[in-house]
């Protein structure tokens, strides 16, 4: 199965994008200080969380065009020339359908490879067209190179010897435009050996010599040649791989292996998603495989941790006002505080969040009034809600601000318990006004670029009166939108039914019923101060919910809760700790925060919906940790 | 285009936004630009995005002068009318220009007496002043259906094409010059200095314009002695620049060789009818007219056109189907063969730039897109020289390895 999720806001997707058009409105995150780095790297996100833009910011137009304050460290520090591979969907699929599936497997995989090694020696000359004819949009040079026309005749015609190719005229331009047609006269070879037969397949295969080049081998003498012809004779070229998941096994397996070359003119920066069959090599810790932080740099797109992501938007959010005129204001200033942050105004006049008449100390009254079990839980610890101010330091710390946002939620969410009996019963969701504000915003789009601009880009384009906040119903609406399209995102990811759900249900339903147990813990059941709100897939689970949780992973609708950080791509999800997307909290009603783990199985086998039709569900042992 | 101070005082530049259509209520939607849009939606709305597009391009789109060639308004909608030559201004002055004008379209006269029995009573009732900022050439405007105004280094003409709309009942289906317009035109140009630079600013087409089912009906009347007149060579070179068809096109004019270019700019902003939306698209335009090439070659320059897409704002036209490509070159009239042989003599080894193709042959830069093709098939076969583009662009030619 594949493990391509798609992704939502394809319209802003960096991939259709051009270097400059990246460069204009990008933002650098510490991902991008750690991916420039002079070394192997592979950096690793969901869909969507923006690897593209990251590699793309690599090459020398991009880096050009670049104007920014920060622009002119990366142009100090970067000494090396970045080609920019695309591997996207329909390269990916058409090296697959190569010979529609009729060839032997050893036919293929030579034609494959001849695509796969074409594809990157274009980049590659593109790359160098690149340094020797810069794009018009340049705003500072980077790396330019000089070759007179007679040098370039040369060059052209040693490489054009080495790899088996004329081009129409002896220029690197027509070289680039010979190996595009190269790669159709592959397809047309693999057609034309359906149609002949296996008879005499490896004798005409065998003379077609540049079938059997090695894309590096084949790399290194044409940037041997550059070097040395425009005086930059270690110049090192770095070869971006992008979306590296789409592209077949084999060539993962070999760029992986790459990240051990101690070949000195190639560096190997390849992005790829959380989930990949070929993260196997990375695991292995001896021998061909390499290690991290000894070869490459592993580098993770995602935040555990809203907190990590705040400064990244909060960049993203001051060029955006730039790019539409708008004066700078702060992100508080426009949106409003978060419903889970105390007002800063409170903190100004009190010196504490937590007064009598604060909104934090105000829910907890209100919570204690109308929910039983949270009442005999401040009980218990010898609370008084009413003078949450008084409270000793360490009860504050320990107890207090641990369970502030959970009083929030439940707050929000809860209807209140009828006449001292115990109701559980709840609010619709159809509101999200409790996710508008600033943070949550921030916490909301995950940190990931694309989400942000769309969600954060239309709020600013529909903002008429730019002198009051945006209104926090506005916001609500386009957080759920956003929600919503990317829950119809998930609906179309085609996965096998699993024997553990209904036969209808899919990548969404299993997102939903995971966000659904969650949410009832934390709004519905008996106050606890620590409802899970992560979870672990037991190692024994269903392969048919495994394959959709890879699905969702690759998708970011489940985000990878390492234990440390050394290791961020997963061969399986088997064993491993989640949560779900932020992006769906205001759909599903969950908590913006970090909780305790419970197992999958617990969680499947106590939903509703799925006990009721799979009453075998509910004979699935439980996790040690829970209960 | 020209960006540094010492290059851009080379050219003359002429932006062009033509047919608005700005409406305030009308079930069809004639045009994208509802005067009811909020500005801040720039994504919606099409003015406001071409604002923000030339500010933030800066120097890279700026003009001498802002052309409209009519229909600001739909059906002689006041306000529409009102809100469009306002929206004019703010983009001019967005472009720096330092002058800003237009030429009367059939939209923007109430020939139908919607309103008022005045069909130009609209117009003459704008702020500011229409089409000149002197009442003066104004009033001269009314009265004889035609305003010189007398530039630096360039002349334009403004022509009212529907100088008789609301009168005789048929005259709303088509532009006119009438015979008596012309003579007063020719006596006046005799009477001036020739100038480098010369534009006829109309509504109408001047000649027939009938692909893609536009129709023939509504060519000005006389278009031919229009063209006659300005092609004579007499009063230097020219190009007319018309709108009303929205369908962009640029040729030279019947006649010889000092014909005028016309240029048949496309609608900024009008939803385009339906036979024309596979093969056009809503266009803004720069043309830039190198000062000093004028004087060897004629009146030759570039157009530099953007496309708008209503959701997504605007973008360097598409090289297909918009109407014209993102840069069309037009002014020299000489056939590819004889081009073709002049640019071979100049590759004397495997490859050269075509940058030093065009500096010792700068007619390359100004022909025809169509005629550039030409040109290519003439060195393939004739002298195996190939040309390799880069971003669109000729980049390089070369010999055709054997």
């Amino acid at each position: 199965m594949s493990t391509h999720a798609p992704s939502i806001f394809e319209s802003i997707n960096a991939r259709a994008l051009k270097p400059w058009q990246v460069a204009r409105t990008f933002v650098a995150s510490h991902q991008f200080t750690r991916l420039a780095k002079r070394n192997h790297a592979i950096i690793i996100g969901p869909r969507g969380s923006g690897k593209t833009t990251l590699l793309k910011m690599l090459q020398q137009p991009a880096l050009e065009a670049w104007d920014d304050e920060r622009a002119d460290k990366f142009r100090s520090s970067i000494d090396y020339t970045g080609v920019f591979i695309a591997t996207d969907l329909s390269w990916g699929a058409q090296v697959k359908a190569l010979g529609d599936g009729k060839l032997d497997q050893e036919s293929h995989r030579l034609l494959s490879k001849a695509a796969f090694t074409t594809h990157v020696l274009r980049s590659l000359i593109t790359a160098m067209i690149n340094r020797l004819y810069p794009a018009p949009n340049a705003i500072q040079p980077f790396r330019r190179a000089e070759l007179s026309d007679a040098d370039e005749v040369t060059l052209v015609r040693e490489i054009g010897n080495a790899w088996h190719i004329t081009p129409t005229i002896p220029s690197l331009l027509s070289l680039k435009h010979a190996l595009s047609l190269r790669l159709s006269r592959i397809r047309e070879i693999a057609s034309s050996e359906v149609t002949r037969g296996e008879n005499g397949r490896p004798e005409r295969l065998g003379d077609l010599l540049f079938l059997h080049l090695h894309f590096i081998d084949a790399a290194g003498i044409a940037v041997e040649g550059f070097n040395d012809l425009t005086n930059d004779v270690d110049g090192v070229w770095a070869l971006l791989f992008d979306e590296l998941e789409l592209a077949p096994e084999w060539i993962q397996d070999e760029l992986i292996r790459s990240l051990r070359s101690t070949e000195s003119k190639f560096l190997f920066k390849l992005a790829m998603s959380p989930f990949s069959p070929s993260a196997h090599l990375l695991e292995m810790k001896s021998g061909m495989s390499p290690t991290p932080d000894q070869d490459f740099e592993q580098i993770a797109l995602w935040y555990v941790e809203k907190r990590d992501s705040i400064k990244f938007c909060q960049n993203l959010w001051n060029s955006m006002l730039q790019d539409r005129g708008i004066d700078a204001k702060t992100p508080i200033e426009v949106l409003g505080p978060s419903y889970f942050e105390s007002y800063h105004e409170e903190w100004s006049v009190s010196g504490t969040a937590y007064s009598r008449d604060s909104r934090i100390s105000q829910r907890f009254v209100s919570l204690a009034e109308t929910d039983i079990t949270f009442r005999e839980y401040l009980k218990r610890k010898k609370i008084n809600p009413k003078k949450l101010f008084l409270l000793p330091k360490g009860v504050m710390d320990s107890v207090v601000r641990k369970i502030a946002h959970l009083v929030a939620l439940r707050e929000f969410y809860r209807a209140p318990d009828r006449t001292g009996i115990r109701q559980i019963q709840k609010r619709t969701r159809k509101s999200a006004i409790l996710y508008a504000g600033a943070e949550s915003l921030f916490a909301v789009s995950e940190g990931n670029p694309r989400w942000f601009i769309a969600i954060a880009g239309r709020l600013l384009d529909n903002w008429q009166t730019q002198s009051t906040k945006i209104h926090r119903g506005s916001q609500a609406k386009e957080m759920l939108k956003a929600a919503e399209r990317f829950s119809s995102m998930l609906r179309t990811i085609p996965v096998n039914p699993s024997k553990l759900l209904t036969p209808d249900d899919g990548v969404l339903e299993l997102i939903e019923t995971i966000g659904d147990f969650f949410h009832d813990l934390a709004v519905v059941r008996d106050f606890t101060a620590e409802p899970p709100s992560t979870f672990k897939v037991d190692n024994d689970m269903d392969e048919d919910v495994v394959i959709m949780l890879e699905q969702a992973l690759n998708a970011g609708a489940i985000v990878y809760v390492p234990e440390d950080d050394s290791q961020f791509m997963i061969t399986s999800v088997r064993g491993k700790r989640f949560r779900v997307s932020y992006l769906l909290a205001p759909l599903l009603g969950l908590p913006l925060r970090l909780g305790v783990e419970t197992s999958l199985f617990r969680i499947l086998r106590t939903s509703d919906r799925l006990v009721e039709k799979h009453p075998v569900l509910q004979f699935y042992p439980l996790a040690e940790s829970d209960d | 285009m020209p960006v540094s101070p010492d290059v851009r005082e080379k050219y003359f530049v002429i932006a062009v936004a033509s047919d608005l259509h700005a409406y305030e209520t009308d079930p069809n939607e004639p045009s994208h630009l509802n005067i009811t849009i909020p500005e801040n939606q720039t994504h919606v709305h099409p003015i406001s995005a071409l604002i923000k597009l030339i500010k933030k391009e800066g120097e890279e789109i700026s003009a001498d002068i802002l052309l409209c060639p009519g229909d600001l308004g739909d059906k002689a909608q006041s306000s529409g009318i009102q809100y469009a030559w306002k929206s004019i201004h703010k983009i001019g002055a967005a472009l720096n220009a330092k002058l800003i004008t237009a030429a009367s379209g059939n939209h923007d006269l109430d020939s139908r007496y919607l309103t008022s029995v005045d069909a130009k009573g609209i117009l003459m009732g704008l702020e500011p002043p229409y089409p000149l900022p002197d009442d003066a050439a104004n009033n001269k405007y009314w009265a004889k259906n035609y305003v010189i105004h007398e530039g630096d280094n360039f002349r334009l003409v403004i022509l009212n094409t529907c100088a008789y709309h609301g009168g005789k009942q048929d005259e709303i289906n088509h532009g006119r010059i009438a015979e008596s317009t012309l003579e007063f035109l020719k006596k006046e140009l005799s009477s001036l200095p020739e100038k480098l630079v010369n534009i006829l600013l109309c509504h109408h087409h001047p000649q027939q314009h009938m692909e893609i089912k536009l129709g023939d009906y509504d060519v000005m009347t006389n278009g031919q002695l229009l063209i006659d007149l300005l092609g004579s060579g007499d009063y230097g070179r020219w190009m007319i620049i018309h709108g009303h068809k929205h369908h962009p096109k640029i040729t030279y004019a019947s006649g010889v060789a000092t014909a005028p270019v016309i240029f048949s700019a496309g609608s900024l902003c009008a939803n385009l009818y339906r036979e024309l939306q596979t093969r056009a698209r809503n266009q803004f335009y720069l043309i830039s007219l190198p000062l000093e090439e004028i004087k060897s070659f004629g009146l030759v320059g570039s157009i530099e056109a953007w496309d708008w897409a209503s959701g997504d704002g605007w973008a360097p036209a598409a090289e297909k189907n918009s109407g014209l490509p993102s840069l069309c070159p037009f002014g020299v009239r000489v056939d590819p063969i004889s081009l073709a042989r002049q640019v071979a003599g100049f590759v004397s080894s495997d490859k050269v730039k075509w940058e030093y193709i065009r500096e010792n042959l700068p007619e390359v830069s100004f022909i025809f897109p169509q005629d550039f093709v030409q040109l290519k098939k003439e060195l393939v076969k004739t002298y195996s020289l190939e040309i390799e583009d880069l971003n669109g662009q000729p980049f390089e030619i070369g010999r055709r390895e054997s």
